[in-house]
């Protein structure tokens, strides 16, 4: 599904800058994502790629800019803006490093998707309510998990725990997906389904996706447009197409044909 | 960005070593006169003494060993109590205890409280408690409980603070409360480490025990008293042997259990 222009944005960034220790790492960082957009993010290492998603998320209070998710503010102008649990659902976050809760199983891990929704006694003790099992199963479903649902999660190979980790976001309803690196930690045919799975989620249920990716292969492949950053700074922003050798050695220095050919 | 190689060690850096050494073995020297360090010559001297002591140690009047069984048991159950209290204590103040769960307002006083729990010694403790509400174990029950809920606190909240921030992160962000992110993604991490920790106190509790009878709060260590008082030390002998074989026991049982459950 290519996004129209009419779609409303689901991500709006407006003028967002950060430091750490009086290092600028984002300088007047400004950009919308529609809803049903799967955007990669690239850059050097050190670009301020995962600084980004951090301020996306929320995580951090950045020194100055708006973010604004599905019409909810994140960050106003220095400071986080307070958010119920039930709208901070609505954003998935996946990191390089899987973040299961390695001694639960499987199950158990992506149920922790729906727990902010349920009533005290049933999170405290897991109880799961039959609707939420029922919607487990199924993400465990789609992201081609079914048979491993009664396993640890430390005993998953990296590519299952970070599909575990979209069928938590899939129980969540998440609506926008922020992923810093997903794949970067992966073999190349485990890093491929992770992203297959991702492009599934973006398709088949319009979830948003921004990830920053270091193979532009990878971008070229699963995202339809680019956000690089150079810099602290966006040094392009439009079509996957319009990267052309040209523009990559602008973002990544000279020595990117060299690296993209090997 | 280019930095000057800085020199390994600066002349200051050498400064600030040579003070903490030398420091160190001007307490130690100073601190020789006061422990009375001088003395052990003595050990020699009264080796006819301890030549006695021994030959006694060595025939152990067994006779009244059901009353020494009775008081082990009595006080194995005292030192369980005391550990069970003190966890019930420790659990609730070693979450809140941890810089990266509770916020500061709630993690300094907490860690100021395990501060003072942990620097009562349980004699001084007991002392207090058999003031308060008379002699028995129930006094040493308590001392035993309060000092250990300090040790513990302050074990279990910096075990929480090693955990892996992944899955805590990754809870965090699905919109789970910070209680239920305590729940699923932290106690999960530290449970082996806490359960070791608490095996571990209750042993060096079934040894503390011991010494509180002395103070009037029951169990085995007042017959053992009264013995050495009374020049019995056949008598003495006994209990010893009792307890070196129950806290003996209890170091293998918790030794087994902390093998299955990690």
């Amino acid at each position: 599904m290519t996004p129209t222009p009419q779609e409303p944005n689901a991500l709006v960034v407006e003028g967002l800058s950060h430091s750490f220790g009086g290092v600028r790492v984002l300088r007047r960082i400004s950009f919308a994502v529609r809803q049903g957009e799967m955007v990669a993010l690239i850059g050097p290492s050190g670009a301020g790629k995962s600084t980004l998603l951090r301020l996306l998320a929320g995580l951090i209070p950045a020194d100055l800019g708006t973010v604004s998710v599905l019409g909810e503010d994140v960050q106003r102008e220095g400071r986080l803006a307070p958010r119920s649990g039930a709208v901070r659902a609505r954003t998935g976050l996946i990191f390089q490093k899987p973040n299961l809760v390695g001694r639960l199983d499987l199950f158990t891990n992506v149920a922790l998707g729906g727990v902010q929704a349920l009533a005290p006694w049933r999170s405290l003790t897991g109880t799961w309510p039959r609707g939420l099992r029922a919607a487990v199963l199924d993400a465990l479903a789609r992201t081609g998990l079914a048979d491993k649902a009664g396993r640890r999660a430390s005993l998953l190979s990296g590519g299952e725990q970070q599909r575990g980790a979209l069928a938590r976001l899939l129980v969540q309803r998440a609506r926008l997906v922020l992923a810093d690196e997903p794949v970067a930690a992966l073999d190349p045919v485990a890093a491929h389904r992770v992203m297959e799975t991702l492009t599934a989620l973006n398709r088949q249920d319009g979830l948003t996706v921004v990830v920053s990716l270091h193979q532009i292969s990878q971008a070229r492949r699963h995202c339809p447009r680019v956000i690089a950053l150079s810099d602290g700074q966006i040094a392009y922003d439009g079509p996957t197409e319009g990267l052309d050798m040209g523009r990559l050695a602008q973002i990544y220095g000279p020595d990117i044909e060299a690296a993209v050919i090997a | 960005m280019p930095a000057a190689a800085a020199p390994l060690r600066t002349a200051g850096r050498r400064a600030l070593d040579l003070l903490v050494w030398g420091g160190l073995a001007l307490v130690l020297i100073v601190g020789f006169r006061g422990a009375e360090i001088w003395r052990v010559g003595d050990l020699a001297s009264g080796a006819r003494n301890m030549a006695t002591l021994g030959a006694e140690f060595v025939r152990p009047d067994f006779s009244d060993l059901g009353l020494y069984l009775g008081q082990m048991v009595l006080t194995l159950e005292m030192a369980l109590w005391g550990s069970v209290l003190a966890l019930i204590l420790a659990v609730p103040l070693g979450l809140a205890g941890a810089r990266n769960l509770a916020p500061a307002w709630l993690q300094q006083p907490a860690r100021r409280l395990l501060d003072v729990l942990r620097s009562v010694p349980d004699l001084v403790a007991g002392a207090l408690f058999v003031a308060a509400i008379g002699l028995g174990p129930l006094a040493g029950v308590l001392a035993l409980a309060l000092n250990t809920g300090g040790v513990l606190g302050k074990l279990f909240a910096e075990a929480v603070e090693a955990v892996d921030p992944g899955p805590v992160e990754g809870l965090r962000a699905t919109g789970a409360a910070p209680l239920l992110v305590a729940l699923w993604a932290v106690i999960p991490q530290v449970a082996p480490l806490w359960v070791s920790y608490f095996l571990y106190r209750f042993e060096s509790n079934a040894r503390s025990a011991t010494v509180l009878s002395l103070i009037g709060a029951g169990g085995i260590g007042q017959p053992l008293f009264d013995a050495i008082n009374a020049f019995a030390f056949d008598k003495a002998s006994a209990i010893v042997i009792v307890i070196l074989a129950a806290v003996t026991g209890v170091d293998l049982a918790s030794q087994w259990i902390r093998a299955r459950l990690i």
